[in-house]
């Protein structure tokens, strides 16, 4: 399948020096094919890569941006690929969840990304500030200038704490509050918020914010991974459970969220609040406000779990590169099947960044990489864009330490199983042990571009 | 989402990364021992030796069963669809079988045949 994402309005290459490397592109794939007709046996990776010596700046080292950097690092040969990222520690942000429900150590989401980072990478320690890709170039927040051919923007997104009224990631591990989300710090302060709820009961509240969320699963799964702690505790009896969806649904699948909406108050007996939306929190008071159809409804709690808003990271939100309005609006406007900037045909976008309709989890990320590759290879060869990325996503909805379901959906909200055998509606240990044990796996061969 | 069968390996690369070494240093050494036992089967008595090979793997197959769950920090109660149990039966075979067959070249080493006994002259 092929897309036009009808966005040729800006031809961001200088027109030479795009010539220059689309033929240099064509000499490399003629080159290659004389090799291999000529008989050589032995085929090197650099026989097959492509010879180009575009620039490549991508931004953002995590799950999207080492994935793509390690792909790009194989399919070309002479290219010049920079990576930016401040950060040297890599989070395996899956298994935030597990740490903040005390199943696993902090340690087992820590890692560095230097053991990723492909050689002969570049990788400049500095985040972008600003993006200005009318001249092709990023600005670090170094002051330093950096050109570029092609870019792809592979930021994640940014955590809007300040949304909410009295709420200061500093607060998470105090006063009852806990965030699954950001850093394995926040989980492992938010298992501490966790342990000590589900020992000596009491009211717990469960929060969800509006619009659009990177594992939009981790709200439930820490709501039902709590709800089994009191369960083991014994203590269930004690503690009144809450969940507060900001509209009136729970999750974007219509399957899975008509089980939920049976499953949270009948079979775990936590109770729905329709159309709730943190406004603000005062932790001394132990007492969160929520925004309500019917106005301000003021909540006593011993235990919170704070999901804060979230958005495109600033320098992206406030670029020319962010949808300007609609549904998207502040995220990175990309084509939802070709992972191109619609304005921009030299910038691609993959992960939590991108604007379209789903797709902000590690899985989604590994089904977007493989395609943005492609077409980004094509652009530069001035090809057709034949990659086309369905919106895959998936979520292995933990339901109990042990035990979870398998969810696996597309753009048209479909279920498509990667295992035919596991039935998505069913609660099972698969895909709990798949969790636990084989996803991490899966996301290192990703980060390597294996997979 | 399809996973192609390097796909699969790559994954297992990765979930066994850290054991590579020692699990390598294992095999090869097994298989030494296995070209050995080969070459000089005459000297062997694999009976025996199949058999202890055989009551470790089974051995090791019922620990995975008993520990499989617990392995995941779950238990056999939360094992109830015929998937879990196809998984936890086949990862027991599985490792069984595997530690079976890597044991039996060690373990042939220390049964050998009984040299006929001298006839008198
Ligand atoms: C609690 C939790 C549970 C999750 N559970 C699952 C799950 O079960 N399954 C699943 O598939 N996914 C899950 N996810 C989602 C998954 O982790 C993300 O979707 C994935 O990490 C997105 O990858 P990314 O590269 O877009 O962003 P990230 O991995 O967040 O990486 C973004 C990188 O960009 C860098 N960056 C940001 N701004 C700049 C800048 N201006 N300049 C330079 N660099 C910058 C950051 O430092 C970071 O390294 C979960 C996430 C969380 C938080």
């Amino acid at each position: 399948m092929t897309h036009d994402s009808g966005n040729n309005n800006h031809d961001s290459i200088n027109p030479g020096r795009r010539r220059f490397l689309q033929a240099t592109g064509a000499t490399t794939i003629l080159a290659a094919a004389g090799t291999v007709a000529g008989g050589a046996l032995l085929r090197t990776g650099a026989s097959h890569a492509l010879a180009s010596s575009a620039r490549i700046v991508i931004v953002g080292a995590g799950a999207a941006g080492i994935s793509v950097a390690s792909r790009l690092a194989r399919a070309l040969d002479g290219a010049r690929i920079t990576l930016v990222d401040p950060r040297e520690q890599h989070y395996y942000q899956p298994g935030l969840t597990l740490v903040a429900t005390g199943a696993w150590q902090p340690e087992r989401v820590i890692d560095r990304n230097e053991r990723y980072i492909p050689r002969g990478v570049e990788w400049v320690r500095s985040s972008v500030a600003e993006y200005d890709p009318e001249n092709d170039r990023v600005v670090t927040s170094d002051g330093d200038t950096l050109d570029y051919d092609y870019l792809v923007v592979a930021t994640g997104l940014q955590l809007n704490f300040a949304d909410i009224e009295g709420m200061d990631p500093a607060l998470i591990g105090q006063d009852g509050i806990a965030c699954v989300y950001d850093t394995p710090d926040h989980a492992s302060r938010s298992w501490s918020m966790i342990r000590e709820f589900t020992d000596s009961g009491g009211t717990g509240l469960f929060t969800r914010a509006p619009g659009a969320l990177k594992c939009a699963g981790a709200p439930l799964k820490v709501a039902m991974l709590s709800e089994h702690r009191l369960q083991r505790q014994g203590n269930r009896e004690s503690a009144d459970l809450q969940y507060f969806p900001p509209g009136d649904g729970m999750f974007s699948q219509p399957d899975i969220d008509d089980f939920l909406k049976s499953h949270f108050p009948d079979d775990r007996g936590i109770n729905l609040n329709w159309h709730h939306q943190l406004k603000a929190i005062e932790p001394g008071a132990r007492q969160a406000v929520f925004n309500t159809e019917d106005g301000e409804r003021t909540v006593d709690y011993d235990f919170i779990h704070v999901v804060p808003p979230m958005s495109a990271p600033d320098p992206v939100r406030t670029s020319d590169l962010a949808w300007a309005d609609g549904p998207f609006e502040g995220w990175l406007e990309v084509d939802q099947y070709t992972m191109q900037h619609r304005r921009y045909p030299n910038v691609f976008g993959v992960g939590d960044v991108v604007g379209t309709p789903i797709g902000k989890t590690a899985a989604s990320v590994k089904a977007q990489v493989p395609v943005a590759v492609e077409n980004l290879l094509a652009v530069i060869q001035d090809s057709e864009l034949r990659g086309s990325y369905n919106g895959y996503t998936s979520c292995p909805l933990i339901t109990e330490q042990g035990r979870g379901i398998l969810v696996e959906f597309d753009y048209d909200l479909e279920m498509v199983p990667s295992f035919n055998f596991i039935d998505p509606m069913e609660e099972q240990w698969v895909p709990w042990l798949m969790k636990d044990r084989m996803l991490h796996a899966a996301y290192n061969a990703m980060l390597r571009g294996r997979i | 989402m399809a996973f192609s069968l390097t796909g699969i390996l790559a994954v297992l690369l990765e979930l066994f990364r850290a054991l590579l070494v020692p699990a390598g240093i294992l095999l090869l050494a097994a298989l030494g021992v296995a070209v050995y036992v080969y070459l000089r089967r005459s000297q062997f008595n694999p009976a025996p030796a199949v058999k202890v090979a055989g009551a470790v793997g089974a051995l090791v197959a019922l620990l995975v069963f008993a520990m499989g769950p617990g392995f995941s920090s779950a238990s056999h109660a939360q094992i109830t669809s015929i998937v879990d149990y196809a998984a936890l039966i086949g990862a027991s075979i599985g490792f069984g079988v595997g530690a079976g067959v890597v044991i039996y070249p060690f373990v042939q080493l220390m049964f050998r045949r009984t040299p006929p006994a001298q006839r008198a002259p």
